[in-house]
């Protein structure tokens, strides 16, 4: 069954699934987007000021699901690779470039939401909750109709209008909620009411609650989100480096090649995480530290390719004949180096991906990346050892995330390698 | 001509130590340009500042840094690397307690990833293209992705909490005085058991993959056709022929990752609590013990360069080809 899908199907699959799963997100998504437009107008300040990270996160989230629907029925059968069958490798990244684009629809939970510690920590997976709402009006005293829907549909990290319990008894207008040994009493009009009983929903935690009472499944998903993000970055950074230096040094030559290729030697005598850690320690580590540090350490490979490849490239007749013709600088480049060069790069630019994400992981398990900021694999797996006893879970999701991510882009590469070796033999 | 190699090979050495000797200069560049004052940490801000202008200047801390740089090249070439701010000793003195444990455990655990891959190779080889090579090659690939990290708390989860077989960490036990000289083997066997299984399991992929695509490429010539075609037999063909062309190339990926390896395995160190390179440089960086840093990175540095070295040599014993290579 597996083996008759191809990529296209699988795409087909995530896209139903997602719109059958999250209509309503959906819906009330592109109905907030709505009243975003019409309150600017009204009163663009208060509304302007009410937009943050998560709204336009759902909206381009949004936006791609239905440009992506649209792109896919208009070029059906013109896109040749979405025809290839699906092996483990093709369908890693399906998925993953899925959770990057679509992770405000997937996730059930902002990646740092936490109410009621008490009951909801140390959840084992599929294991649900008990929760009662506040009422809506009684709390929300704002008339706008963006602010009132963005605090329905946006997930955010504070919620004050849930509440986890146990269970609950009712005397007369006041409620008793039992909360894990902790007693609590809410007056009756707070609560949002279904006739006479307050309205108990249960809400599940697919892979389980962290110590902080956190969903692990949206931090999951998130921190992938952001491995995904660090991991493209950085290797594009590193990608320019390389490709600028490689062709200085290979097509230029004398001094520049000299100089440069000491500080490539210079840079490979000693491992590149004596570096990225020095340099962690000493300059901060925020998110954009990290990837300017990760991208500087891993051009060394890629300057090594391109300078070997353009020496070799500068004997050869046709690219002499090019000069000869008194071709500009830039489109030998671009019409006679780069067709060649690209091969070797685009393989070592996967494996250099994958690098980073492991480089990215091992930082934040290190204590060294921005792990507290921001959800990260690696911190996750940090501060999950000391609950592997009790709580495996904490532990072993994004543990297998990552070995998963890796074990994607490591097999892509050895593809992309042997599929174009295979080509030069024939 | 033997002369006339290793004239070659100590040139390229030097001329890599001027390159190591660029890297420290650069190294303490970048320290001296960080944020941040190591004299803070001796003292609390009740001292008077004069004990802070003091400190600063007995490490010289107050000069400018050309100055700095200048005093601290002369002292590199006298082979002087000052002393620790964290353990008031001379920096030779501080590497020296720790190196000792770094070279056992990674020789160790290199000759264990050489032997293991090796005979895995064999293993796959031997039944080519049935279910035992398919299930090593996918293993292998699956092991290969699996961070360190994740390994070493999984053996520690496994053998140590759930088996208690092995301990977590240090190296030796609490009263390893008292112990018998059987029982303190046992000791270093029940401790070091864990790093070194979560340190060779990752290079055991490496060495398994580069091996036998080297061996099967081989394999698939035509001088092994030829030879074939000859007479010859198969285990003939693999000693003489096919071994000392594919070892080639895992020669020289062993001798980086062997250099990798002495510089301090530093995530393992830091899970088992290991008296290591990788766990002095790590704490000498968060603690901003400059001398350390540069110390430590020389080692490493150094390490490298001369197990590189040996890997070059040892690939020109086996294939003297390569000297064209290396002369470029």
């Amino acid at each position: 069954m597996l083996n008759k899908l191809n990529i296209r199907n699988l795409i087909i699959i995530i896209m139903v699934l997602l719109l059958i799963t999250k209509f309503s997100l959906i819906l009330e998504g592109i109905q907030l987007f709505y009243f975003l437009v019409l309150d600017i107008i009204v009163q663009p300040q208060i509304t302007f000021s009410q937009i943050d990270y998560q709204t336009i996160d759902l909206f381009i989230s949004i936006m791609f699901f239905f440009a992506l629907s649209i792109l896919l029925i208009k070029y059906w059968q013109k896109i040749k690779f979405l025809s290839n069958k699906i092996n483990l490798s093709s369908f890693g990244i399906v998925v993953l470039l899925t959770i990057f684009i679509f992770a405000p629809l997937i996730t059930d939970y902002h990646p740092n939401f936490q109410s009621d510690i008490r009951i909801t920590r140390f959840l084992s997976p599929l294991q649900s909750a008990k929760t009662i709402h506040m009422n809506e009006s009684s709390n929300n005293n704002s008339q706008m109709n963006f602010i009132k829907l963005k605090n329905r549909v946006v997930k955010s990290a504070v919620n004050n209008r849930v509440i986890f319990i146990d269970s609950l008894i009712i005397n007369g207008d006041s409620l008793t909620i039992f909360q894990a040994g902790k007693t609590k009493i809410v007056n009756r009009g707070q609560i949002l009411l279904d006739g006479n009983q307050p309205v108990i929903e249960s809400e599940i935690f697919i892979f389980g609650t962290d110590e902080l009472g956190r969903d692990i499944f949206s931090r999951v998903i998130y921190g992938s989100r952001i491995s995904i993000f660090i991991g493209i970055l950085s290797v594009l950074l590193s990608l320019i480096i390389g490709l600028l230096f490689g062709f200085i040094a290979g097509y230029y030559g004398g001094l520049f090649d000299l100089v440069i290729s000491r500080i490539t030697d210079m840079f490979m005598t000693v491992p590149s995480i004596f570096f990225v850690i020095m340099a962690l320690a000493f300059f901060g580590n925020s998110l954009i530290s990290i990837i300017i540090v990760l991208g500087f350490s891993g051009w060394m490979s890629l300057f090594k390719i391109v300078k070997g490849e353009i020496i070799i490239i500068k004997k050869k007749d046709y690219f002499i004949t090019a000069k000869k013709l008194n071709l500009p600088e830039s489109s030998l480049l671009i019409k006679e180096i780069l067709p060649v060069i690209i091969i070797p790069v685009v393989v070592n630019v996967v494996f250099q991906f994958s690098n980073v994400i492991l480089a990215e992981a091992s930082l934040s398990y290190l204590g060294l990346g921005s792990g507290l900021n921001y959800p990260s694999w690696g911190s996750m797996i940090l501060s999950g050892q000391h609950y592997m006893s009790e709580s495996w879970w904490l532990m072993i999701f994004p543990g297998v995330a990552l070995i998963l991510t890796l074990l994607t882009f490591n097999i892509f590469g050895e593809k992309i390698k042997f599929h174009f070796n295979q080509n030069d033999d024939q | 001509m033997n002369k006339h190699i290793f004239a070659i090979l100590f040139r390229r050495f030097l001329s890599s130590l001027f390159v190591l000797f660029l890297l420290i200069s650069f190294v303490f560049i970048i320290i001296r340009l960080s944020p941040g004052d190591p004299s803070q940490k001796y003292l609390s801000p009740k001292l008077s500042p004069k004990l802070h202008e003091e400190i600063s200047k007995s490490y010289m801390l107050d000069e400018s840094i050309t100055k700095q740089y200048i005093a601290f090249a002369k002292n590199i070439f006298k082979g002087d690397l000052g002393t620790s701010y964290n353990y008031r000793r001379s920096v030779v003195s501080v590497i020296g307690d720790y190196l000792p444990f770094t070279i056992i455990f990674s020789i160790t655990s290199f000759i264990i990833q050489i032997l293991a891959s090796t005979v895995l190779v064999f293993l796959s080889l031997r039944y080519r293209n049935s279910l035992i090579d398919r299930i090593l090659s996918e293993t292998s690939n699956i092991i290969y992705a699996v961070p360190v990290f994740l390994t070493s708390v999984l053996l520690i989860y496994l053998f140590s909490y759930q088996l208690n077989i092995f301990y977590s960490s240090g190296i030796n036990s609490f009263d390893f005085e008292n112990y018998s000289l059987l029982e303190k083997i046992l000791d270093y066997v029940k401790h070091l058991t864990l790093p070194l299984i979560a340190i060779s399991l990752t290079g055991i992929p490496i060495y398994y993959k580069y091996l036998k695509d080297s061996i099967v490429g081989n394999l698939n010539s035509n001088y092994v056709l030829n030879l074939r075609s000859l007479g010859l037999k198969n285990k003939e063909i693999m000693i003489k022929h096919i071994l000392p062309n594919s070892i080639n190339s895992v020669i020289a990926v062993a001798g980086v990752e062997l250099g990798i390896l002495l510089g301090g395995a530093l995530i393992v160190e830091t899970i088992f609590s290991l008296p290591g390179m990788g766990q002095l440089t790590m704490n000498a960086v968060l603690t901003r013990d400059y001398p350390l840093i540069i110390g430590c990175t020389l080692t490493a540095g150094l390490f490298i360069l001369i197990v590189n070295l040996f890997a070059d040599v040892i690939r020109i014993i086996i294939d003297k080809r390569l000297i064209k290579d290396l002369l470029t």
